[in-house]
């Protein structure tokens, strides 16, 4: 017995001393980015940047509820797990004040890579820090904001047009705005349709990443929600826990209450999926970027499902999603990794990457004349992306998401306390952040 | 022991039985929960009887793709008989999942750690008892209160530690780790056992002009067996199911399977069936492992821990 | 000397691995250090995140939401645990194969058991609701998701898992008692109840007390099996200390406060630790 354990963890420490050093192949990128369909599509795309240069392509997905969390904690550990990395736009702050990414502009000029041949949003949004500054971390990957999407077939029975109608004293049809949004949510709530009792919309309510200030975020906005001061930076008090966002924050609390379907409280994209795609609800607001999975979808696909930009409310405004894509400063494959980024610039390379399912941010797909006919969503898509606003891309910018997350939580779904004391503390909150920062 | 009465034991057997079938439910339904499809999963309300299929078990070890009809039509029969089922869902395999390469992590690291616990626990545990050691008793608080460390706290010092010596995400740095964690325990439950051998066994032996060292092989080695084992089992129980540590300190290369289990995720949500047989594979090993020493396990425990 | 052989490679692993980083931690908490910016200045703060901790509401929340978790666990898992191990005494037949099944729980890995249980909890397709609605008509709740409720789905789940090692630890109690002690109460007429009050528990109670100390210690420190199932929610209801300090720490990166809080933690559990082995080895003594 002793003989033989001796035996197997000799054996062992030997296999984890050889597995330690063991390199990997030399023609070989490794991409991190979140496990989703848009993935995928890359996935697919990029055999044919293996084809034409050799290198081979492997890929890190994480879920989304992980993938900050985990690739953050890679970039600060100096991780060489990733060459490529499509890091999450509010990341941008970080990756470049600390020297996570590669700096472009150099890349760009020798390679005629212009900024001015992308959505000029998406620059902003994905690849400049400081914002709005030409100093380029990124290139555009995909573009992406929160939209909503809802249940055609449902919305067009006659005798659910006639009752809606009857009730509300207007047409069941998308929502121009957010009282009709809850207005539909609450006709289509505990109702039963072809013998299932459907709620009315799956909202976001996670708690762990970043799920509740994204879908909070979306009703803050177009009640005209501002970070800070825009005369004076990093002045909060009065803005972010303006009236105006008070009320954008209890209306999303009374969303939660009335029209979600039951124990939908730590849910994000997938969790609305799931909801939405087994019949459950008659709305849901994701991301654009999963859009063309749902047109495709077995169950709730072609005509089965329509889609809206984000409600507005007192002015027309999407929360932000999408990233761009980085070169990891601690790889030792940043050549390979930047002819990469080349290859994808490509025009004819975009134009495929969206036709694969892929938001390309290129205007030589985006300004095609044609480009609104190519999916039933991609009108919305541009109209989104024409009014979109993000969360802080600060370099602290995981500490005042989770400080949102908590404040928000906490109001929305615990049920504490009023929205103006859970944006009073928010407040707060951000103030330390930014003091500690040597921002204030 | 006393003999309690015919009716008391059988009332006793039916109490236990019906805890155990309980507290069983939840394990029986990860069980079948591997062998249901996608679907079957998820439907409303919960299927108890159902076609039982191999997807979970394919699905946690390949990755795959979904294809139109047309490239799927375009592509020869399938080899063998997953590549059909796979293929059934308008899908094709493009390639193994990590999930393989996670466990063997966890195979090197949890069987590497527990050796190298059990192995310095148990010199450590035949010093104390046999020497006169400075400061024991502080010595040995000590030992087990870096055991009430949370390990998140401990994380942060390690992480930076291990960032600078290069020892993040590295099998040997895991290794270490888990060792000076588990070795809290396997001193003081080990010091236990040997206490219980009388010092008189090596005194002869030595006499026969055995060494220290030989006589600490030879004669209480043997006798400390099942200290030893009931030590391997909890030991190996932690280092295997470990989470915070693999989380934070791990990604690519010496990830366990703990982090990555949870995180098998499907088209949509996770897919239940992958995770429910992930669960399922990376039980048998310690359910193996405690079977095999079971006899040892409770007699372990009596002992080294009452004894202060 | 020779002793040094045998105890420096242990002691020596956890200088490395356990005492310096300690120490490096206690330091860390007195700056403002931040683990993802490594070019920043390093700042001695003096006492600042101490007296930020310490005049926290919020720590004060998770601190609560720790407690409930570890009394109420620690409750369960000693009532049915020492329960199991009485009745296993008896010897009845099969009941060395039934203690083995009632093992199996607590060899799982706990992320994964958390992971498990959001599948049964959900309020649809979970089994959980569903046999609770088989023989109560509650309706459509959801356990992780009700401020009311979630707090107790963690206790479950953790009184599932770990009632076994309890149930483990007791099993040994019972069979150090020497049978003339019974005997001589059964010549005394001492009823069954007596009987169990005055031999059967204080007997046991040193062995059940050690239970408590290690799930008791465990549990303070419990992170994966509540981060997976309800991630701190609903709001911060099952926010256990733990998991807050993983946020601060590698979600937040303010090292030098998150360190400090880590040896606030360390300290609570280590006092609460050392007048619990205090009260224990009286009780052994008695």
């Amino acid at each position: 017995m002793k003989a033989f354990t001796t035996a197997v963890a000799a054996g062992v420490l030997a296999v984890a001393a050889s597995a330690g050093t063991a390199q990997a192949q030399d023609k070989e990128l490794t991409l991190c980015w979140a496990a989703w369909d848009p993935a995928n599509a890359l996935a697919e795309l990029s055999k044919d940047f293996t084809a034409e240069s050799g290198i081979e392509m492997n890929f890190e997905f994480v879920p989304w509820t992980n993938f900050a969390d985990r690739m953050l904690n890679e970039l600060n550990s100096g991780g060489k797990l990733c060459d490529l990395m499509i890091g999450d736009s509010q990341w941008i702050g970080g990756g470049a004040t600390y020297g996570h990414y590669v700096r472009l502009n150099d890349f760009f000029d020798a390679n005629d890579i212009s900024m001015d041949d992308f959505l000029p949003a998406t620059v902003y949004a994905y690849s400049t820090w400081p914002k709005g500054a030409p100093e380029y971390w990124a290139l555009p990957a995909m573009g992406d904001a929160l939209g909503w999407v809802y249940r055609k077939d449902w919305f067009a029975r006659p005798e659910l047009q006639e009752e809606f109608k009857s009730t509300y004293g207007y047409d069941l049809a998308p929502p121009e705005n957010w009282n009709q949004l809850m207005d539909i949510g609450k006709f289509f709530q505990g109702r039963e349709i072809d013998g299932k009792t459907v709620y009315g919309m799956a909202i976001y309510t996670e708690r762990g990443s970043e799920g509740i200030t994204m879908g909070a975020t979306s009703a803050l906005y177009p009640w005209g929600f501002e970070y800070q001061n825009p005369d004076k930076p990093y002045d909060m008090q009065g803005y972010v826990n303006s009236p105006a966002a008070v009320e954008a924050l209890e209306f999303y609390k009374e969303l939660y209450e009335c029209c979600s379907p039951p124990g939908h409280s730590d849910s994000y994209m997938v969790a609305n999926l799931d909801v939405y795609k087994s019949g459950q609800v008659a709305m849901q607001m994701n991301w654009f970027a999963f859009f063309p999975g749902i047109a495709k979808d077995e169950d709730v696909g072609g005509d089965k499902s329509g889609f809206f930009v984000n409600p507005s409310q007192k002015i027309a405004a999407s929360t932000l999603g999408g990233q761009g894509i980085s070169v990891v400063s601690y790889s030792d494959k940043q050549d390979m990794a930047l002819e990469y980024i080349k290859w994808f610039a490509n025009p004819e390379v975009q134009k495929k990457w969206w036709s694969l399912g892929g938001y390309s941010c290129h205007v030589a797909v985006l300004d095609d004349p044609n480009f609104a006919s190519t999916a039933p969503f991609a009108a919305d898509f541009l109209k989104a992306m024409s009014g979109v606003k993000d969360f802080w891309q600060e370099p602290t910018y995981a500490e005042l998401l989770q400080s949102m997350q908590k404040r928000i939580h906490d109001y929305v779904v615990a049920d504490q306390g009023t929205a103006q004391e859970a944006l009073d503390k928010l407040v707060d909150d951000w103030t330390i952040v930014f003091e500690d920062d040597g921002k204030l | 022991m006393r003999e309690h009465s015919g009716l008391s034991k059988t009332l006793a057997g039916v109490l236990v039985a019906l805890y155990a079938l309980i507290a069983l439910i939840p394990l029986v339904w990860i069980l079948l929960t591997g062998f249901k499809t996608p679907g079957d999963a998820i439907s409303y309300p919960p299927t108890v009887f159902f076609e039982p299929s191999m997807e979970g078990y394919v699905n946690l070890f390949t990755s795959r793709s979904r294809q139109t009809p047309e490239y799927m039509a375009s592509l020869p029969p399938p080899e063998t008989w997953y590549e059909r089922l796979v293929r059934s869902r308008n899908m094709v395999i493009t390639g193994p999942s990590r999930f393989a390469e996670r466990y063997m992590n966890s195979v090197i690291i949890g069987f590497g750690s527990t050796f190298l616990a059990v192995f310095l626990g148990t010199l450590a545990a035949y010093g104390f008892s046999r020497f006169k050691v400075p400061l024991k008793d502080d010595l040995l608080f000590f030992i087990l209160s870096t055991r009430m460390m949370p390990p998140i706290a401990v994380a942060i010092p390690i992480f930076l530690m291990y960032r600078e010596l290069g020892l993040s995400d590295t099998h040997l740095g895991m290794i270490l780790l888990y060792t000076s964690v588990n070795i809290s325990l396997a001193v003081w439950l080990l010091k236990g056992f040997i206490d219980e051998i009388p010092r008189e066994y090596e005194e002869a032996a030595m006499v026969d002009g055995y060494t220290r060292i030989q006589a600490f092989l030879r004669v209480v080695l043997p006798q400390a067996k099942t200290g030893i084992a009931a030590t391997a089992i909890f030991c190996l129980i932690f280092a295997w199911n470990e989470y915070a540590f693999a989380l934070l300190l791990t990604s690519g290369n010496a990830q366990t399977a703990p982090p990555f289990i949870p995180i098998i995720i499907g088209e949509g949500g996770l897919d239940w069936p992958a995770v429910a047989a992930g669960t399922t594979l990376f039980l048998l090993p310690i359910v193996f492992f405690t079977i095999f020493l079971r006899q040892h396990l409770l007699r372990g425990i009596t002992f080294g821990a009452v004894r202060k | 000397m020779v002793a040094w052989i045998f105890i420096l490679p242990t002691i020596l692993l956890l200088l490395a691995i356990n005492i310096f980083p300690l120490i490096w931690a206690i330091v860390l908490s007195f700056t403002n250090y931040r683990a993802n910016q490594p070019g920043r200045e390093v700042k001695w703060v003096g006492t600042r995140n101490y007296e930020r901790l310490l005049s926290s509401e919020d720590i004060w929340g998770y601190l609560q939401a720790t407690a409930h978790f570890v009394c109420w666990s620690m409750f369960f898992q000693v009532l049915l645990g020492f329960g199991l191990a009485l009745l296993i005494n008896r010897q009845f037949k099969g009941h060395a194969t039934w203690t083995t099944l009632i093992l199996l729980p607590m060899m799982l890995s706990p992320a994964v058991v958390g992971t498990f249980w959001t599948y049964i909890y959900q309020p649809q397709a979970g089994i959980f609701n569903y046999i609770i609605n088989f023989f109560i008509d509650a309706g459509t709740f959801s356990m992780i998701g009700e401020v009311a409720l979630a707090p107790w789905a963690i206790v479950m789940v953790d009184t599932w898992m770990w009632t076994p090692y309890v149930m483990l630890i007791c099993l040994a109690g019972p069979r150090s008692i020497p049978d003339y002690l019974y005997e001589a109460a059964e010549v005394d007429r001492a009823s069954k109840l007596r009987q169990f009050w005055s031999i059967t528990l204080p007997m046991v109670l040193p062995f059940l007390m050690l239970a408590v100390l290690f799930r008791g210690i465990e549990n303070f420190k419990m992170f994966d099996m509540v981060v997976e199932l309800t991630s701190g929610g609903p709001g911060s209801t099952t926010e256990l200390a733990s998991i807050n300090l993983k946020r601060e720490a590698f979600e937040k990166w303010r090292t030098g406060y998150s360190s400090a809080f880590a040896i606030l933690l360390f300290l609570t559990v280590f006092g609460l630790g050392n007048i619990y082995v205090k009260f224990l080895n009286k009780v052994k003594e008695r």
